[in-house]
């Protein structure tokens, strides 16, 4: 297991530098010149290229491929072009534990509301409550994003007056560290925030978690080992938690794994419709802005987290599944 | 504390790197400039109390005594020098340099006096020193830190940034022009404009403004928490007319899409009376404004007789002139969905009326780019912040203008423009500026479509805010919050 661990871990190397170069590669691709853009419309041909000699932007491609991955084998991603001079790594590391707070509350929720439901869609498989569920998640998995978000907003801000309409509150951890010291009200105010873009982003989650939990359920149901164990007299409910779902997630586990890879990636139009400051904000900006070093900071971020939770995923496997091994 | 929302995180703190509007706001409120614009944009006295022009080219300022920056340090003629010394130093990443390159002297005549001398008079000078003064003693470490920690003299201190999400203000008690009323500001960012219309709605938020969208200010006016304010802008959304390739090299083509181009539909179908249906390059905030000046006005008749005129023959729907069809493209960046249906909706009614029309939408970066080096044919796009009428036409008309994207050139205009630039006189610029937007409503070079709006939407508790056409916050030092 170690041994498969330790090779995976270096096979991430090899992905990390891979990405690196598709993403430096695209980015000088692409039409759109940092200096610029940083200059605005009203800069002269001569302060433009003023500019890109003191940027370095005049070198070769590769020069500046090459200064980049010596500087980030470091830990040195950079400094930004457009944040006034702020370093990415810090960039990165204000915008990352709010997109990470944002993307596990949400499966969170997803994972809460999805495997339950599933199991119920498939336990009364064609019953009213499959039925109805299997229509709502249809028109849940058609809904943009955007739209449900100012749905959301319309009706808690608006209508209720139960939640904000924007922003973050206290970061969570913080948050529980006041209600430790008897302070409960950041914490009241950090869930509050957090409900609606939290709902927003989960709706994907669960209907993909719900489906995929009653597909995986009604196979595993239909299995000998199942006939054998309720023969042998054991309960409806003992069979389906005990012997059935034990089966029946390991595939889901794969979609919560992807999923969250996906969430920490930033939230993109989520993040934008509430104004919470993650990554997937960042992002966007920077890349409207060719704001290389940021770009390239937060993709390689992105793909680092993502290939640990893959990495995970794949040792949880193992883990629940006695028949797995890695060699 | 007042609740304001913008749209963007402001990109620096350090007035002489600020692009976006947000860096803008946030320098208004934090720095003071030698001069600040009033809301008819006339320059009022600020850290320079008063100003003469001994010669066309020489100006003095004299400084305000005894102000101080928000880290107690004193004001001085220094921090002057210093402030434009460095953007004009040539390895500046001052986005405005070129505003203020035609200044070739800044020297300290005493601690509380200025000189600058310009290499020829220079009119527009003055609407230009609203910029922030930064404190010599921080910038000159070079360490960047006034970008994430603006250090100024105006009514309100830097206290805290949350990267993305908000800046928090608190009021300068000892500012030169009084205390604010309030205890200080919260810029909250907040991106998508109907989510920010959503949050003063629900009394998230006490102020927001421009830009927002036209549906969600009919819903706000509605309120009775709620005042909105609506002006025009100093903004204008034109078309610029590359009029270096065929067929849009030829003046009758280009006048004959301007008769072809209903200003007045796209003002009240996409921008719902929130822009307005623009006449000339003159915007009417400003002094050189007159309605005399005209392009022409929308007319298929008089644009189908100009082309038959001009040797061109209607075959199967469009027009054609020595075998060459009159075939177009139309192009606008993607970022501003009002932007996108103005092109769809130009491309149908020039369709109807012979021209073949290509429309194409790509994100701002590929699109500025190519319309930098002149690769299109006609492009949608804006100009901001025209405070002088030199700072709409020089770099943008002149022959060999910065820019001057769509390779216009006539001695004419030239001369007129290097007139107006160079003549102090006000009355005797206006005339100059209206000569010059007429020939260039005749040429086209530029179709002017609109003359952009600007609205704030505030919380009638929020009292004695001044809105100011070019977005700025300034007046927020003197207003009051009811019940808070």
């Amino acid at each position: 297991m170690l041994r498969y661990v330790l090779r995976r871990l270096a096979q991430m190397v090899v992905v990390l530098f891979g990405i690196s170069l598709l993403v430096f590669g695209l980015l000088h691709l692409v039409p759109g010149d940092p200096a610029a853009l940083l200059l605005g419309q009203q800069a002269t041909a001569q302060d433009i290229a003023r500019l890109r000699h003191v940027m370095g932007l005049d070198r070769p491609v590769w020069y500046q491929f090459v200064q980049y991955v010596a500087r980030a084998a470091r830990g040195d991603l950079g400094t930004s072009i457009f944040l006034g001079g702020q370093r990415v790594t810090a960039l990165i590391g204000e915008h990352l534990p709010a997109t990470a707070e944002l993307a596990f509350a949400a499966m969170a929720l997803a994972v809460a509301v999805g495997v339950p439901v599933g199991v119920l869609c498939a336990v009364r498989q064609y019953s009213m409550v499959d039925v109805v569920s299997m229509a709502v998640t249809q028109i849940g998995v058609s809904m943009p994003v955007f739209w449900l978000g100012m749905l959301f907003i319309l009706l808690f801000s608006l209508q209720l007056r139960w939640l904000p309409t924007f922003g973050r509150g206290m970061p969570l951890p913080a948050a529980v560290l006041a209600l430790l010291g008897g302070n409960g009200a950041p914490l009241v105010d950090s869930l509050r925030h957090l409900a609606m873009p939290a709902m927003t982003l989960a709706l994907s989650a669960v209907v993909l978690i719900t489906r995929m939990v009653r597909s995986a359920m009604l196979e595993v149901l239909g299995q000998d080992y199942v006939r054998t164990a309720r023969s042998k007299g054991l309960t409806v409910r003992a069979v389906t938690y005990r012997h059935a779902l034990r089966n029946a997630v390991l595939p889901v586990i794969t979609i919560v794994g992807l999923q969250v890879g996906a969430l920490l990636g930033g939230a993109v139009v989520t993040e934008t419709i509430f104004a919470w400051p993650g990554l997937g904000q960042l992002l966007i900006n920077a890349i409207s802005q060719r704001d290389f070093p940021v770009v390239q900071g937060a993709t390689l971020v992105i793909a680092l987290v993502f290939s640990v939770i893959n990495l995970a995923v794949d040792v949880a496997y193992a883990w629940l599944d006695p028949r797995i091994h890695y060699g | 504390m007042v609740r304001v929302g913008l749209d963007v995180d402001a990109g620096t703190g350090d007035p002489r790197l600020a692009l976006d509007s947000s860096a803008y706001r946030l320098g208004e409120l934090v720095y003071d400039g030698l001069v600040y614009l009033n809301n008819r944009q006339a320059p009022q006295p600020s850290l320079a109390s008063s100003w003469d022009n001994p010669t066309p080219t020489t100006w003095v300022f004299h400084l305000r005594r005894g102000v101080t920056f928000h880290d107690g340090q004193p004001f001085t003629a220094d921090d002057v020098v210093y402030t434009f010394e460095t953007i004009l130093d040539p390895s500046s990443k001052a986005p405005y340099r070129s505003l203020y390159t035609p200044i070739v002297k800044v020297e300290k005549v005493d601690a509380e006096t200025v000189r600058m001398t310009t290499s020829a008079p220079y009119a527009p000078l003055l609407s230009y020193l609203n910029i922030g003064i930064v404190p010599k003693h921080i910038g000159e470490k070079n360490d960047g830190s006034l970008a994430s920690h603006p250090v100024g003299t105006g009514p309100f201190r830097f206290v805290s940034w949350d990267r993305g999400s908000k800046i928090t203000l608190e009021a300068n008690a000892r500012y030169w022009g009084g205390a604010p009323k309030v205890r200080g500001l919260v810029i909250n960012i907040v991106p998508d404009n109907s989510a920010r219309a959503a949050a003063v709605e629900a009394g998230d938020l006490d102020f927001i403004h421009s830009p927002l969208s036209p549906q969600d200010i009919a819903r706000l006016r509605k309120s009775s928490t709620l005042v909105v304010t609506k002006m025009t802008g100093l903004g204008i959304t034109y078309l610029n007319v590359n009029t270096s390739v065929w067929p849009l090299s030829d003046v009758k083509v280009r006048q004959a899409l301007a008769y072809l181009t209903d200003r007045q539909a796209i003002a009240a179908d996409i921008y719902q009376g929130m822009d307005q249906a623009a006449t000339s390059l003159l915007t009417p905030g400003l002094w050189a404004y007159t309605n005399s000046v005209r392009q022409p006005e929308y007319n298929p008749a008089k644009a189908r007789a100009l082309l038959q005129e001009d040797g061109f023959t209607l075959q199967g729907g469009v027009y054609v002139k020595d075998g060459k069809p009159l075939a177009i493209e139309l192009w606008t960046h993607s970022e501003d969905p009002n932007r996108v249906q103005a092109v769809e909706f130009l491309q149908n009614a020039w369709q109807k009326y012979g021209f073949r029309v290509k429309v194409s939408t790509n994100e701002w970066p590929t699109f500025s780019s190519a319309v930098y080096a002149s690769k299109h044919q006609v492009a949608l796009l804006g100009w901001l912040n025209i405070v002088d009428p030199d700072r709409l036409m020089f770099n943008q008309f002149t022959s060999s203008g910065g820019q001057n994207w769509e390779k216009y050139s006539n001695p004419v205009v030239d001369a007129l423009l290097q007139r107006g630039r160079t003549t102090l006189d006000r009355a005797i610029r206006a005339k100059i500026y209206q000569q010059a937007a007429q020939i260039l409503a005749n040429d086209q070079p530029y179709d002017v479509l609109l003359y952009q709006g600007y609205v704030v939407v505030q919380s009638a508790q929020l009292h004695g805010f001044v809105p100011n056409p070019s977005g700025s916050l300034k007046t927020l030092d003197t207003v009051t919050l009811g019940g808070r």
